[in-house]
């Protein structure tokens, strides 16, 4: 049973994904309890799963029983095995917060909804833990395909946001495949672990000896750079993410670019081998400069937002420098940086945009509307907080320990101006969040008389006195939220445990 | 770098339960609330005085030459979330910890007689801002240190915008910019820096650099640090300070004459001692700098305080002056000078605290804040202003009082080193420092009140109308009687922080 772990992570979603749509026509009001129970079984299994790798080592286990080159092997090591974990309880974080939001949000259509959500959870999932490079394509046109559905229902611009993300984002994943083909054309494998070897054995001095392999990586490297959102290709993501409702939001940013973050990781680590992947200064130089350019960019124009979740987004574009930006840094604790950035991010973005829900919801989600949320909501507020000072990167909350090896992998490698602009990013981060403290501690409740907030829908008439009060969101938004908040800072103590036994026991010793 | 030099360590949990005691009784204090203040402020002196007996009972250890460390968490390779009291940082935790009790009191008398709003929000965060000070001074290494100096940024900040007006928005906003923006823009990447060379950030006598750095790194090193730091107000990083003081009085007194400033001059003398390494520093020069850069601070700061009618404000830039002392001691990077300058943490502490507390409780009484108008005060509110009196020669460095203990280290030191443009700096300093805290006591006993009708509108509201003056309620006489027999007791019997600040120059 245990060693069926890794397919027992997946498979309930797509048995939920199945039994939710077919549940539409037999037993609709029970479809919102089989979703989180096939989100609480791939979650219960990812635990284990990690807490196996953990104790056992890497685990691989073969699809169907079909042995690789033929078939598809998982690849549980301790980092994708904790990467699912994290994504199988944000996921389930969100989607417990969100039960109310959905039923308002998708109206008619929440089985619809289940079924999307889960697809998109298991191919992020799937994303995570195959060991197969074609696979992946798969699996993430399966991620996206079920997010471009879920992001499309929104207000204003969403659909019109999402359609662009479905272009942009296609040609991502096709430029990919590309990629993917060139490799197999060169090796006549799919397999990463064999790829590996292969790609090593036929490149010793690096990739410039080779130039089908050196274009191979550089367009897998593209292809993944427009699905991160990485500058210049993140014009879909800001529009995408806030537009939508707020469950689909709170689903995929915490995921889609950490996970494709882990995808640039997992194919410069285990497909190219840092060796190689570092083998070209030119590329290293263009990506460096890339990422430098997303962080300032992104948090320039977070500072120019009116909208909470709007600011969010481009701090998400922020966040996806430092990750594109460390792992050609060059050095170990650079990657050791990134490694740590894609949990730490995710948790903080699950947390933020949690809150960002949340806020919504009662406020309408415009900054200047955020007066009195100290008194008015204090455990979002709180929670809004730890999110914050986490981003600005203060200890012991995990975001300061991500800058940490970072900024210390850059000023390792000379690369002043990315360390710097880590820096900047810090401040900008810091004025971005005192701003909302300020507003939340000083400003009264707005009064509420634009057309379009969305408050008008939870009941409350705009402006009406029981408004100014609404006061906290019920426990059942709250909890997830919380476990998410107090998580930041439990991840942030806990660096050392995770530098040793996940970093380090993914980075080859001699780097 | 050499261990074998490093005084004896033994390990114990204490210095943890000692900044945890203070953050444990958060939750009650907010329970409590609103509801029952007289709970909620029993939580406040079961803190205080649980978190002042944990340090106590590291006093005997600490001054038998053996350190008290512990690791609470393995975070950093080279910096883990570790405690480690040793003299001067044991100096610092008692200081803190002591004068919190009395300002608990005195916070108490303050914010009820002015009906403050908030007060559950005040109390509670000035419990996360003690923690934070005491985080600071039992820190074993630089990361630590940044953690809970970062805290205290955080924690003093809804103190220091506690009236929620557009005056203290905009005073907020001026100190996250300078502490804040200094702690992440130059403290965090020269910490990262110093880890990245050295591979340990742990306090360590004679500094953790290897050798064969260019002066121009130390000294950018050096200079990042010690503006970083901008809670220590070297000029010219100390515009938030004046500006901090639209906080309520209590939270000035403790925070920004003992806690905020002084953890920021504390860390300097960490970094400096610790991290870079005195030798390092003197054989590089670069400690001339430094000390030419304090003297400037403390003439500079001085002449600005005569110039100042807000008394607060006058404090405000006499802390400037008289931390811009402690920095000088650092720099001087002598034993002796280390010795004077962590003595003047706590002797200055006491000092500044009488003369902030007074300055509440004569706004308490009267709703006065202009020195020009505090003619006559003296004589309707004498056991203040005779605190007031106290404190005021402490920060001349007049004898009988605590003050001129560490000012006479500092300047012993000044002269061991040949500097005597210091030691002139210094006799100017102080005779500066008369010449703006004398005319305050001279009016406050001799001159005459300000015109009747404006003392008849001043004051107004707090049912207090045209009747005389006298004293503010007890909770807040108390306390600045307290300190100032402190200041006093301290120059007679000074032996105990001698012993503590002497463990300075233990090592290489």
């Amino acid at each position: 049973m245990t060693s069926q772990l890794p397919i027992l992570a997946v498979a309930p979603l797509l048995f939920g994904a199945f039994a939710v749509t077919a549940g539409r026509f037999l037993f609709r009001r029970a479809n919102y309890a089989v979703a989180v129970l096939a989100l609480a079984a791939s979650f219960a299994a990812s635990v284990l799963l990690a807490v196996r790798v953990f104790s056992q080592g890497t685990q691989t286990y073969f699809v169907g029983g079909w042995p690789p080159p033929i078939g598809i092997s998982y690849v549980a090591d301790p980092l994708s095995a904790l990467m699912l974990a994290f994504v199988a309880g944000a996921a389930l974080c969100v989607f417990l917060a969100s039960k109310a939001e959905i039923e308002t949000s998708y109206p008619l259509k929440n089985s619809a909804f289940f079924a999307l959500y889960l697809l998109a959870v298991a191919g992020h999932m799937g994303i995570v833990i195959t060991g197969d490079a074609f696979n992946l394509y798969v699996l993430i046109e399966v991620a996206a395909l079920s997010g471009y559905a879920i992001l499309a229902q929104g207000r204003d611009r969403a659909m019109l946001a999402s359609l662009n993300y479905l272009f942009i984002g296609s040609l991502g994943a096709s430029l990919y495949l590309l990629g993917v083909g060139y490799l197999y054309i060169m090796t006549g494998s799919l397999n990463m672990a064999d790829l590996a070897g292969i790609v090593s054995g036929m490149a010793p001095q690096g990739l410039a000896g080779s130039t089908a392999l050196a274009a191979s990586f550089a367009i897998i490297l593209a292809g993944l750079f427009i699905k991160m959102g990485l500058f210049p290709f993140h014009s879909w993501l800001p529009a995408a993410y806030a537009f939508s409702a707020a469950p689909a939001a709170a689903l995929i940013a915490p995921m889609t670019t950490k996970v494709m973050a882990y995808v640039l990781v997992r194919i410069s680590l285990a497909v190219y081998t840092p060796h190689l992947a570092w083998s070209l200064p030119a590329v290293n130089a263009l990506v460096v400069t890339l990422a430098t350019a997303a962080i300032l960019y992104g948090g320039l124009c977070a500072l120019a937002q009116q909208s909470f979740r709007r600011m969010l987004c481009f701090i998400v574009l922020s966040e996806v420098g430092y990750m594109a930006g460390g792992v050609f840094l060059g050095n170990r604790t650079a990657l050791t940086g990134v490694i740590y950035h894609i949990f730490a991010d995710l948790l903080m973005t699950l947390c933020l945009f949690l809150c960002a829900a949340n806020v919504e919801r009662a406020t309408g989600g415009r900054l200047s509307g955020l007066g009195g949320l100290f008194t008015r909501m204090p455990v979002t507020a709180a929670a809004l907080a730890m999110g914050g000072l986490s981003m600005i990167g203060v200890p012991p909350f995990c975001g300061f320990f991500s800058k940490w090896y970072l900024l210390s992998g850059a000023i390792q490698s000379g690369h002043f101006l990315f360390a710097a602009a880590l820096v900047v990013s810090s401040l900008i981060n810091a004025v971005l969040f005192f701003r909302i403290f300020e507003i939340a501690l000083f400003g009264g409740p707005e009064t509420r008389d634009t057309p379009d907030a969305p408050n008008a829908r939870n009941g409350h008439a705009p402006g009406s006195p029981d408004a100014a009060f609404c006061a906290e969101m019920p426990a059942q938004r709250l909890v997830p939220l919380a476990v998410a908040a107090v998580s930041l800072v439990v991840m942030g103590l806990l660096t050392g445990d995770f530098v040793t036994r996940v970093a380090d026991a993914v980075l080859p010793p001699g780097l | 770098m050499d261990t074998a030099t490093l005084a004896p360590a033994t390990t114990s949990i204490v210095p943890l339960l000692a900044v945890l005691a203070p953050l444990c009784a958060v939750p009650g204090m907010v329970m409590a609330g609103k509801g029952s203040p007289n709970r909620r402020e029993a939580w406040t002196f079961l803190a205080a005085v649980t978190s002042f007996l944990l340090v106590l009972v590291m006093l005997p250890t600490v001054l038998s030459g053996v350190r008290v460390a512990y690791v609470a968490a393995e975070v950093l390779p080279g910096a883990p979330l570790a405690f480690c009291v040793d003299g001067p940082g044991m100096l610092f935790a008692l200081v803190a910890s002591l004068l919190w009790i009395v300002t608990s009191i005195y916070s108490i008398g303050y914010m009820r007689g002015l009906t403050e709003h908030s007060q559950t929000r005040y109390f509670a965060f000035f419990a996360v801002s003690v923690s934070a000070a005491l985080g600071v001074a039992l820190s074993a290494n630089l990361f630590t240190l940044y953690l809970f100096y970062e805290l205290l940024s955080l924690a003093t900040y809804p103190l220091v915008t506690h009236h929620q007006d557009p005056e203290s928005r905009a005073s907020g906003r001026r100190y996250l910019t300078y502490i804040l923006g200094g702690s992440i823009a130059l403290v965090l990447p020269a910490m990262i820096f110093v880890g990245t060379l050295s591979g340990t950030l742990a306090f360590t006598p004679g500094g953790v650099l290897p050798p064969g750095l260019s002066a121009l790194a130390v000294g950018l090193l050096l200079f990042a640090f010690v503006f970083g730091f901008a809670k220590a107000a070297v000029m010219p990083m100390h515009a938030w300070l004046p500006a901090a003081m639209v906080a309520p009085t209590p939270v000035s007194a403790l925070l920004h004459a003992v806690a905020v400033v002084k953890v920021g001059v504390f860390s300097v003398y960490r970094v400096v001692t610790g991290i870079l390494g005195d030798g390092c520093l003197s054989a590089l020069h670069l400690g001339d700098i430094l000390v030419w850069v304090s003297v400037f601070t403390m003439l500079a700061a001085s002449l600005v305080a005569l110039t100042q009618d807000g008394l607060k404000r006058r404090l405000a830039y006499s802390t400037v002056g008289q931390l811009a002392y402690v920095v000088l001691g650092v720099a001087l990077l002598t034993p002796r000078g280390d010795t004077g300058a962590l003595l003047h943490i706590a002797m200055h502490a006491c000092g500044k605290i009488t003369l902030f507390f007074c300055a509440g409780a004569i706004f308490v009484a009267t709703g006065e804040k202009y020195v020009s108008r505090l003619g006559g005060l003296g004589r309707r509110m004498p056991l203040t202003f005779t605190a007031f009196t106290v404190g005021a020669l402490s920060i001349i460095g007049v004898p009988p009082t605590a003050g001129f203990v560490s000012k006479w280290q500092i300047l012993l030191g000044a002269a061991e080193t040949s500097r005597y443009g210091v030691v002139a700096a210094l006799c100017a300093s102080s005779l500066l420092s008369a010449a703006y805290f004398l005319p305050v006591v001279i009016r406050a006993f001799f001159g005459r009140p300000p015109d009747d009708a404006a003392w008849a509108a001043t004051g107004r509201g707090r049912g207090k109308k045209a009747a005389p003056v006298g004293e503010a309620p007890r909770w807040c006489v108390v306390p600045p009687l307290v300190t100032a027999l402190l200041v006093l007791a301290l120059f007679w019997w000074p032996d105990i922080l001698f012993r503590l600040a002497g463990q300075a120059g233990v090592g290489p």
